[in-house]
C-alpha cells in the first residue's frame, strides 16, 4: 500500500512539472541560448554584487594623476579622461543602463498587458484603444523619444518614462494580437459553456496561454531597450553626467577615441554583450516553448 | 490471379524515423505487398498504422534526414526505387507515378494560377514540348475530370475554387503525364459525402480510361470498398490482412479486421450498442511486442504477445497474419 | 404546410424548442462597419426536443448544422428568432438570469486537441463547471465527484493529475463528456462529437453516449455529417442544406423513405461496405458544388443541383407532410401543383 501511494505521489510529481521540464530540456539542447544565459548570470551577478567587487566611490573619484592611462594591474580597463576607473564604472553602469531597459520594459509590458486584456474584453474600448495608438504610432519612436527626453529633461527616471512611453503601443497590439488569438481557441469557449465569467476566462485560460509568446517578446525587447537607451545616452539626450550610463561613456570617450581606443571600447563591449545574451536567451526562449514542440 | 503482371512490387518494406539522437521509431514493419496492371489496391488503417508512411516510401517523399529503410526493395519495372539516384526518381515522380494528397488547399502554391501549375508538371517532364500544346492538353485534362469552363479555370488561382473542383484539378494534373500508378492518400477525407461521390466516380472512370493502376489509402471502409478490388489492411506499421475487397468484407478474418466492421453502425439495424474494440491505438513508441494488436485483441494468448504470427493463406487469394484466425473466424 | 402546425403536431410536452432561428454573418463591409452582404448561416430554423430523445442534425459542411448548436449555446447570438427551453424564452437573457440555463446546456465539442486547455490538468478542467456554479461546497467532495464522473466516463480517477496531451484522443473527448456533465446538465449539443476519432474509438463514445443518456435522462442535440452515425443514434433527425432545413421527421423514417431529392443525393453518397448493402444502394450523383451561403438567391436552395428541379423552384417550397411523423420542403411534393 506504502508503496503504492509513494508510486502514486511520483506519477503526480512527474506530471506536474512535465510541461515545465519539457521546456527547460529543450532550452538546454540549444547551445548557443546556454551561452547567453551563462553571460546573463554573470552580468546579473555584477549588478547585484557590484558593491562587493569595487568600492562605489571608484565611480565618481577624480585621480588627475592618472588620466587616459590604458588598461593595468590598477585600472583593469583604464582610466578616462578625467582619471576615473572605467572598470568601476561600466560595472555599475550595468546597474542604470540595464535597470532601465529591464525596468521600462516590465512597466510597459504590464501595462501593454492591461490594456491588451481590455481590448480582448470590449469591442468598444479595443476601438477607441487602437484608435490612440494608430496615432501615437504615426509619429516616429526615435522622434517621440526624443521630443520627450528635449521636454522631460535627461534622468534616469525620465528616460525610463520616456522609453515606457515609445514601447507601450507596440507591446499593446502586440499582446493584444496573441489574445485574441487565443481568445479564439475552442478550450477558452468551452469554459464559457461551462459557466467561467469573463474575468476569470482571462485571468486563468487566455493570459496563460498567452505568456510564452508574451515572454520571448519581452526578452527580445529588453534589449532593443538598452540599445536605445544607450543610443540616447550617446547623442547626448538621456542620463546626464557623471552617471556611468554605458552610452554616456561612449558619448564622453567621443574626443579621445583615436588616440585612447580603451575609453570607448570597454562600454561597448559591455552594451554590446549584454544585448547579444539577452536576445540568444531570447531565440533559445523562443524554440523551448514553441507549441508545436509541446505535444 | 498469379499471371497477372506486376506493376510494383513491394518487398519486405521496413521504415525507421529518427526522433533524436537517441531514439528511433519503427512506422512501418516488413510489409510486402504487390500491384497488379489495371487494379486498384486498398490500404486500410487507422491514425498511426503506417499505411500514409507506407505509400509516401514509395516515392522516398518522407524526410529524408530522419527516415531510414533498413530493409526491404520497392520494385517498379526492374527499378529498386528505394537505392535510385534522386535524379532518376524525379523522372519517376510525377510522371510514371502520380500522387494525390489528402489538402487538395495545401498542395497547390497560392501565388500561381492553376493553369501556370498545370502546364509546368507537363513542361517538367517533356522540355521541349511547345507551349500550346501543353495548354490544349491541359484543357482536355480539365474537361475530363468534368469541371466546366476549363478556359476560365487555368486562369483563375487556387483560392477561388472550392475544395472538391480542387481535388478534381489534382487528379487530373496527377493524370496529365498519364501515369502507370496513381498513389491516393486519403484524397477525398476532406470532402463533403455528396463532392466524394463525384471523385471516386471520377477515379473510377479515368482509371478504366487510362488503365493504371491505384494505390488508396484511406481509414474509411465505404470508400474502400466502393473503390478497392483487394484490400490491404494494416495495424501498428503491419500488414494483418490481404484479401480481395468482396472477400474481405463477406469473411474478414483477422479480429482487428472484424472489429473495425463491427464497430460501424449499418443502416437500418436495430442496435442498442455497438459493438468495440476496447483500448485505443498504441502509440508508435508504446508499440507491443509479438502481434501489435494482442492487447486489444478478444483471441490473444501468450504466443501472440511473443511471436508474430506468419501469414497464412486462409482461403484462396485471402492471406491473414493471426494465431486465432480459425476461432476468429467460426465466431465472426 | 405551416412549420408552426408541424411542431404542434409533434411529442409534447417540448423540453427545448427553437423557433424560426436565424444567423446572419457580415461577408462584406462597407467603410463604416456596416455589412453589405451578409452570409446566411441559419435561416428560419425551427425544431423541438422531447425530453430524454435524441435530435439529430444532419448535413454537409457550410450546411449551418454548427451554427445551430452554438446558437443554442448562447456562443453565437441570432439574428431573429427564439429559444425556449422548458418552455421559457431564454434568448435574450443575459448576465445571472442566463447562468441557470448555462448550466442546463452543455457542449461537446468536435476536436477533443483544440477543445481542452493544454495548461490544466484534467481533473482541474472538469472541475471547472463545478466550481463555476458553486455545486460542490469543499475540494474533498470536489474530488470525490470529479473522480466519480471520470469513473462514468471510462478513465482512471488516478488520470485526473495528467494534462492534455498525455491522452489519446479518445480519452480527451472522454474528459470533453465529463466536463460537460459535470454542471449537471439536462441538455447536450453534440457537435461533430465523435468526428475527430479513429473509427475503432468512434463506437466506444458513441456508446458511452447512450449509456448516460440511459442513465441521466440526458436530452441531446447530435449534429454530424455522418448518415449512419446520426440514424444509430438519434429518435428523430433533421436535414439540413443551406441553412435551411430541407426535411424532418422520426429517424425511421426519414431513413427508410427519404424523400428530398437532397436526402436521396445524401444517402445514396454514403458509400456502403457490406455486400447486401452494396446491392441495395442506387447512386444518385449530384452535378455541381454547393452554392455560395453569401445571399442566396429567393427559392429553393437546393435547385441549382437538384435532378428534378423545375420552375416553380424559384419560389420558396413550403413544408409537406409525406407520412406521419415525416415532413419535407419541397415543391415535388406539392400536392396543389401535381393536382394542377
Amino acid at each position: 500500500m506504502r508503496s503504492q501511494q509513494k508510486a502514486y505521489k511520483e506519477m503526480i510529481h512527474h506530471s506536474r512539472d512535465s510541461l515545465f521540464r519539457d521546456v527547460v530540456k529543450r532550452f538546454m539542447r540549444n547551445k548557443a541560448a546556454v551561452l547567453g544565459l551563462v553571460i546573463l548570470t554573470v552580468i546579473l551577478f555584477v549588478i547585484i554584487f557590484a558593491n562587493f567587487l569595487v568600492p562605489e566611490e571608484l565611480v565618481t573619484a577624480y585621480d588627475t594623476q592618472a588620466r587616459l592611462v590604458g588598461p593595468s594591474a590598477e585600472h583593469w580597463f583604464g582610466t578616462d579622461n578625467l582619471g576615473r576607473d572605467i572598470f568601476a564604472r561600466v560595472l555599475y553602469g550595468a546597474r542604470i543602463t540595464v535597470g532601465i531597459s529591464v525596468g521600462a520594459t516590465l512597466i510597459s509590458l504590464l501595462i501593454g498587458a492591461v490594456l491588451a486584456s481590455v481590448c480582448a474584453l470590449s469591442k468598444k474600448l479595443d476601438f477607441v484603444i487602437m484608435r490612440i495608438i494608430d496615432v501615437v504610432s504615426c509619429v516616429p519612436s526615435i522622434l517621440l523619444a526624443l521630443v520627450l527626453l528635449a521636454i522631460l529633461g535627461g534622468s534616469v527616471w525620465n528616460m525610463m518614462l520616456t522609453l515606457m512611453i515609445v514601447s507601450v503601443p507596440g507591446f499593446t497590439t502586440r499582446i493584444r494580437s496573441v489574445l485574441l488569438s487565443v481568445v479564439e481557441q475552442d478550450y477558452v469557449k468551452a469554459a464559457r459553456v461551462s459557466g467561467t465569467r469573463k474575468i476569470s476566462l482571462v485571468l486563468r485560460h487566455v493570459l496563460p496561454n498567452a505568456m510564452d509568446p508574451i515572454i520571448v517578446d519581452a526578452t527580445m525587447t529588453i534589449s532593443s531597450m538598452l540599445l536605445s537607451a544607450a543610443g540616447l545616452s550617446f547623442i547626448g539626450m538621456g542620463v546626464s553626467p557623471p552617471s556611468p550610463e554605458w552610452g554616456a561613456m561612449l558619448n564622453y570617450a567621443q574626443g579621445y577615441f583615436r588616440t585612447n581606443p580603451h575609453t570607448a571600447i570597454f562600454p561597448g563591449i559591455a552594451i554590446a554583450l549584454t544585448a547579444l545574451s539577452i536576445n540568444l536567451v531570447g531565440d533559445g526562449l523562443r524554440d523551448a516553448l514553441d507549441p508545436k514542440a509541446i505535444k | 490471379m498469379s499471371e497477372r503482371e506486376v506493376l510494383l512490387d513491394v518487398q519486405e518494406l521496413s521504415v525507421d524515423f529518427r526522433v533524436d539522437r537517441k531514439t528511433t521509431l519503427r512506422a512501418v514493419r516488413e510489409g510486402s505487398f504487390q500491384v497488379y496492371k489495371g487494379e486498384t489496391l486498398g490500404i486500410l488503417g487507422e491514425s498511426g498504422c503506417g499505411k500514409s508512411v507506407t505509400c509516401m516510401s514509395i516515392l522516398r517523399l518522407e524526410p529524408e534526414k530522419t527516415t531510414r529503410y533498413p530493409s526491404g526493395r520497392i520494385l517498379f519495372g526492374n527499378q529498386d526505387l528505394l537505392t535510385l539516384a534522386t535524379k532518376e526518381l524525379g523522372k519517376i515522380r510525377g510522371n510514371e507515378i502520380g500522387m494525390i494528397f489528402q489538402e487538395p488547399m495545401t498542395a497547390m502554391n497560392p501565388l500561381f494560377t492553376i493553369g501556370d501549375q498545370m502546364m509546368e508538371v507537363l513542361r517538367i517532364h517533356h522540355p521541349h514540348m511547345e507551349k500550346g500544346d501543353a495548354y490544349e492538353q491541359c484543357i482536355r485534362m480539365i474537361e475530363n475530370v468534368k469541371i466546366p469552363n476549363p478556359q476560365r479555370i487555368m486562369k483563375s488561382y487556387p483560392f477561388s475554387l472550392s475544395g472538391g473542383m480542387l481535388q478534381r484539378i489534382m487528379i487530373g494534373m496527377a493524370m496529365l503525364n498519364r501515369p502507370k500508378l496513381l498513389i491516393c492518400d486519403e484524397p477525398t477525407t476532406a470532402l463533403d459525402v455528396t463532392i466524394q461521390a463525384q471523385v471516386l466516380d471520377l477515379m473510377n472512370q479515368l482509371k478504366r480510361e487510362q488503365e493504371m493502376s491505384i494505390i488508396f489509402v484511406t481509414h474509411d471502409l465505404g470508400v474502400i470498398s466502393e473503390m478497392a478490388d483487394r484490400v490491404m489492411v494494416m495495424y501498428g506499421g503491419r500488414k494483418c490482412e490481404e484479401a480481395l475487397a468482396t472477400s474481405l468484407f463477406q469473411e474478414p478474418l483477422h479480429p482487428y479486421t472484424q472489429g473495425l466492421i463491427r464497430s460501424h453502425p449499418q443502416p437500418g439495424e436495430k442496435r442498442e450498442r455497438l459493438e468495440v474494440i476496447p483500448g485505443s491505438v498504441p502509440a508508435l513508441k508504446d508499440m507491443p511486442a509479438g502481434c501489435p494488436f494482442h492487447n486489444r485483441c478478444p483471441y490473444a494468448s501468450d504466443e501472440c504477445k511473443e511471436t508474430f504470427p506468419v501469414y497464412e493463406e486462409a482461403l484462396p487469394d485471402h492471406w491473414v497474419a493471426c494465431h486465432h484466425w480459425r476461432k476468429a473466424a467460426s465466431h465472426g | 404546410m405551416d412549420e408552426k402546425e408541424i411542431l404542434k403536431k409533434q411529442v409534447n410536452p417540448y423540453f427545448l424548442e427553437a423557433e424560426n432561428l436565424t444567423m446572419h454573418f457580415p461577408a462584406k463591409t462597407d467603410a463604416f462597419g456596416r455589412p453589405t452582404s451578409l452570409i446566411h448561416a441559419a435561416d428560419d430554423v425551427s425544431f423541438c426536443v422531447p425530453k430524454g430523445k435524441t435530435l439529430g442534425v444532419v448535413g454537409e459542411s457550410g450546411c449551418g448544422k454548427s451554427t445551430v448548436g452554438k446558437m443554442l449555446m448562447d456562443i453565437y447570438h441570432p439574428t431573429s428568432g427564439r429559444i425556449l427551453y422548458n418552455g421559457v424564452d431564454i434568448t435574450n437573457l443575459k448576465g445571472k438570469e442566463r447562468r441557470p440555463y448555462i448550466q442546463k446546456m452543455q457542449l461537446v465539442w468536435q476536436d477533443p486537441y483544440s477543445s481542452l486547455d493544454p495548461r490544466m490538468r484534467a481533473g482541474d478542467i472538469i472541475a471547472e463547471g463545478m466550481k463555476n456554479f458553486g455545486l460542490v461546497k469543499s475540494a474533498a467532495e470536489r474530488k470525490e465527484k470529479v473522480e466519480h464522473l471520470m469513473e462514468m466516463c471510462g478513465l482512471f480517477p488516478d488520470q485526473a493529475q495528467y494534462y492534455p496531451h498525455q491522452f489519446s484522443g479518445g480519452q480527451r473527448q472522454r474528459i470533453c463528456i465529463a466536463r460537460a456533465l459535470s454542471t449537471n446538465p439536462e441538455f447536450i449539443v453534440c457537435d461533430e462529437a465523435v468526428s475527430a476519432l479513429d473509427v475503432s474509438i468512434q463506437a466506444q463514445i458513441i456508446n458511452l453516449l447512450k449509456d448516460l443518456q440511459d442513465e441521466l435522462a440526458l436530452t441531446y442535440l447530435f449534429i454530424s455529417h455522418d448518415l449512419n452515425i446520426v440514424q444509430f443514434i438519434s429518435d428523430e433527425i433533421i436535414v439540413m442544406y443551406l441553412g435551411q432545413i430541407v426535411e424532418r421527421g422520426t429517424t425511421d423514417k426519414v431513413y427508410g423513405n427519404c424523400a428530398h431529392p437532397y436526402t436521396q443525393a445524401l444517402f445514396s453518397a454514403t458509400p456502403a461496405f457490406t455486400p447486401e448493402e452494396k446491392q441495395k444502394k442506387k447512386r444518385i450523383l449530384l452535378e455541381g458544388d454547393v452554392i455560395s451561403p453569401v445571399d442566396p438567391p429567393a427559392g429553393c436552395r437546393f435547385r441549382s443541383r437538384c435532378p428534378y428541379a423545375k420552375e416553380c423552384c424559384q419560389e420558396e417550397p413550403q413544408w409537406h407532410e409525406v407520412e406521419e411523423n415525416h415532413y419535407v420542403r419541397c415543391h415535388l411534393f406539392d400536392q396543389s401543383a401535381k393536382n394542377a
